[in-house]
């Protein structure tokens, strides 16, 4: 009698410290997958960007899917063109070529008075984008700087001076990133562009330990 | 009994004792996996972030700028302390070193501290992570050579002009190099040096304006001008305006483009060896862009010691003095009704825009605009008085030969590759052709006895151009400079092909790419600088090989 009641005790304690250790354990490998995720997600944006700031054409389809071979189990879907497809696949890259519009940007664009001032150059000392590439499924992330209207951005993703220098909608939202001060001689000189990359994973969902949050880094190049 | 009685109730409630003590253990093993991974995640962001900031202040290694504060910016803006996603890091701390020279690199290494979850039951509190980025940047010497022949009006079959897609993707590619941002700059050896030369008909220095007209000098004080730092400064004689104003019309003059974009290199090479202690290591890199095949030969026709031109001719100087004093200069261009090989006529002798004498008026900016200039028969001026004039016409029976050498000495003859096989333009190839000619070589060798023949002068123009692409990569001028060793210089190539075709072999051939095989000769010069050829057939192919030939020359690396 008491040999059966001291079985039954132990499997009450087991079934008592599995509900520990069971949880335990899936966290753990929820948290273990949704970290990796993170790890593959940063290292995605950064060569998506390395190889943006250095030129690579990810207008090309080719060039998409090698990204989209580096971003492996992640699932970068290689859409090909330059605006991404909702829906397609678990990841989205977004690469954005940023300018500061200073006076020679508006003299480019005809945008000056005789005097060579500023004149309907309406995005003066603004950020704003000069390239815009969305490659994978664009309905994970809307970029952190903004989006220009569709209607501005060419089939090559090139967005027109005229364009950057007056369409409201060019205005990139750069944030901890300085134009040239010449005052106290800092921040990045005019005339110079900034390549921003920015990278979106659907996040691994196993709830409560990991509630598929997307992972994300941005980088600038 | 009692001992196993005992036994049995020590038994007891065994699991829950052993797992209480075993839990911080687990707690641990766990929290070790968490922390470890998460100093593994900051670290990849740490070196994701030096990368964009080495990558981002590189690019502005040639300036006056501050190279760390740029590094800084960046990393900055990359790693953002206290901010989500970071994991709590804290003290992040950078260092920049930037070596200077002509080829200069920038090292940014930085450590972050993470706050560990698990480990401080262990009294660790914190791990300190660090990456390490470097990048270089070399100076780029880079004349631009545009073709802007009448072709180059065609439709790109996307709602432009092939010119004007030349012209928006030069600008682009020209901003992409490092200009003195104002009118004067100190130490030049901070920023790239970029010139510009378009041809059509005959070439015209289009970048820099002054000194107008082009100095032909390459050595002592007569070498002025020549590639600068002021090519985007805003002024509205900066390379970005000139390529603006830029129209295009008439023939191809690639020889004489390529010659004068020689020049151009040459005569800063030596200003920057005077001003910096005879050493000079930039790269010098020629891009030219075409879209066809070369249909001109710039001639010195009465050059001292040939005849050249008939005595029938009637000309009062049918021989120069050595000294040139009544020069015949001029180019000779060849054409067909559709501008296209196979060449039906050689259309007659015309005046070089690099020395058209009406400079007051016929200067820089007018020559972009005005693509036709120098499309202007010699007959007026003193060198061709009493000459024929009919003579000059179709069939030019002024000339008894073929001259043999080009105005600058280069031999329109055919040009022997040192591997002794593929010789001269036996190696055009073409690609696009309208007629479907797949070659300027029918099959008859070059004669220089039939100067009437539109054929020989085409093959003339194709060897003039092939012997100064090899003259310019060996530098074949640098003895005459008073140097001891040539200056390296590497040549790319892109060629249009979609309207009437381009000489993917002669570009080939120019670039000398190391895979060169053309008509199954291999074309390759080992010894001399290999550059890149890059195809093209519609407005975004051309975006794309511009951006294959500025990455090969921006070099940066890592």
């Amino acid at each position: 009698m008491r040999r059966k009641l001291q079985r039954g005790i132990a499997y009450i304690e087991f079934a008592l410290s599995l509900m520990v250790l069971i949880p335990l354990l899936l966290g753990v490998i929820g948290i273990g997958l949704n970290m990796h995720q993170q790890l593959q997600t940063v290292q995605l944006t950064r060569d998506a960007g390395h190889m943006f700031a250095r030129n690579v054409d990810f207008t090309v389809l080719g060039n998409q899917q090698v990204l989209s071979g580096i971003a492996g189990s992640l699932g970068l879907t290689a859409t090909g063109g330059v605006v991404g497809t909702s829906g397609s696949g678990t990841a989205v890259v977004i690469l954005s070529m940023v300018r500061y519009v200073d006076v020679s940007a508006c003299t480019l664009a005809g945008k000056v008075d005789s005097h060579g001032n500023p004149s309907g150059c309406t995005n003066y000392t603004k950020w704003v984008f000069s390239e815009r590439l969305v490659i994978g499924n664009n309905a994970l992330w809307s970029s952190n700087l903004g989006t220009p209207a569709a209607s501005i951005v060419a089939s090559d993703g090139t967005i027109s001076i005229t364009n950057q220098v007056t369409n409201t909608t060019d205005v990139a939202a750069i944030t901890g990133f300085n134009p040239w001060n010449s005052t106290t001689n800092t921040g990045l000189p005019s005339g110079q562009w900034v390549y921003v990359a920015e990278g979106c994973a659907k996040g691994f969902r196993m709830a409560p330990f990991s509630l598929g949050t997307n992972t994300y880094s941005q980088i600038y190049f | 009994m009692v001992k196993k009685t005992r036994s049995q109730r020590g038994q007891r409630g065994n699991i829950l004792v052993f797992l209480t003590l075993a839990l911080p253990f687990f707690v641990g093993l766990v929290g070790l996996g968490i922390d470890a991974t998460m100093c593994y995640i900051v670290q990849t962001e740490l070196s994701a972030a030096v990368d964009g900031a080495a990558l981002g202040a590189g690019r502005l290694l040639s300036t006056n700028e501050n190279a760390t504060d740029i590094a800084n910016e960046f990393l900055n803006a990359n790693f953002r302390v206290g901010q989500y996603g970071f994991w709590g890091s804290y003290n992040l701390t950078p260092t920049v070193t930037v070596t200077t020279g002509i080829t200069k690199t920038v090292t940014v290494t930085a450590t972050a501290n993470v706050p560990l979850l698990f480990m401080r039951l262990l009294h660790q509190n914190a791990a300190t992570v660090a990456a390490t980025a470097v990048a270089t940047r070399r100076d780029a010497r880079v004349e631009f050579v545009i073709d802007r022949s009448g072709s180059m009006n065609t439709s790109d079959g996307s709602g432009s002009t092939i010119i004007a897609d030349v012209i928006q993707k030069a600008q682009g590619f020209t901003e992409q190099f490092t200009s003195c941002p104002s009118a004067s700059c100190t130490t030049p050896l901070n920023y790239d040096e970029l010139g510009m030369v378009a041809f059509s008909g005959s070439a015209v220095v289009g970048y820099p304006t002054s000194p107008w007209p082009a100095s032909l000098a390459t050595s002592g004080s007569g070498a002025t001008g020549g590639p600068d730092i002021y090519f985007y400064n805003g002024a509205t004689t900066d390379m970005v305006h000139q390529l603006a104003n830029i129209s295009a019309n008439s023939g191809t003059a690639m020889g004489d483009a390529l010659a004068l974009a020689y020049i151009e290199l040459q005569k800063r090479h030596v200003q920057d060896m005077s001003a910096n202690g005879g050493l000079d290591t930039r790269m010098n890199a020629i891009v030219l862009f075409t879209d066809g095949v070369p249909s001109s030969v710039v001639t010195y026709l009465n050059k001292n010691g040939s005849s050249v031109i008939t005595t029938g001719s009637g000309c009062t100087y049918r021989v120069d003095t050595a000294t040139p004093s009544n020069p015949m200069y001029g180019y000779i261009v060849q054409g067909s009704g559709s501008g296209n090989p196979p060449y039906s006529s050689a259309w007659g002798f015309y005046q070089l825009a690099s020395i058209d004498p009406n400079t007051s008026t016929h200067t820089s900016a007018w020559y972009m605009a005005n693509p036709t200039g120098d499309y202007v028969s010699p007959n007026p001026s003193t060198p061709e008085n009493g000459c024929s004039s009919g003579g000059w016409n179709s069939g030019l029976s002024n000339l008894s030969t073929i001259p043999l050498v080009d105005k600058y000495n280069y031999s329109v003859a055919m040009n022997t590759n040192p591997s002794g096989t593929g010789n001269g333009y036996k190696l055009s190839s073409f690609v696009g052709n309208p007629s479907g000619a797949t070659s300027l070589y029918t099959g008859t060798s070059f004669s220089a006895s039939d100067p009437s023949s539109a054929y020989q002068w085409g093959l003339a123009s194709w060897n003039e151009v092939d012997n100064v692409a090899q003259a310019i990569r060996s530098d074949s001028n640098y003895a005459n400079r008073g140097e001891t060793s040539p200056m390296p210089i590497t040549i790319y190539t892109i060629g249009y092909t979609g309207n009437g075709g381009t000489d993917v072999g002669l570009l080939q051939k120019i670039a000398n790419v190391a895979a060169c095989n053309v008509n199954g000769y291999s074309c390759a010069i080992t010894t001399q600088q290999q550059g890149l050829y890059a195809q093209a057939s519609n407005a975004s192919e051309i975006a794309n090989a511009f951006d294959v030939i500025l990455t090969a020359i921006l070099r940066l690396s890592r």
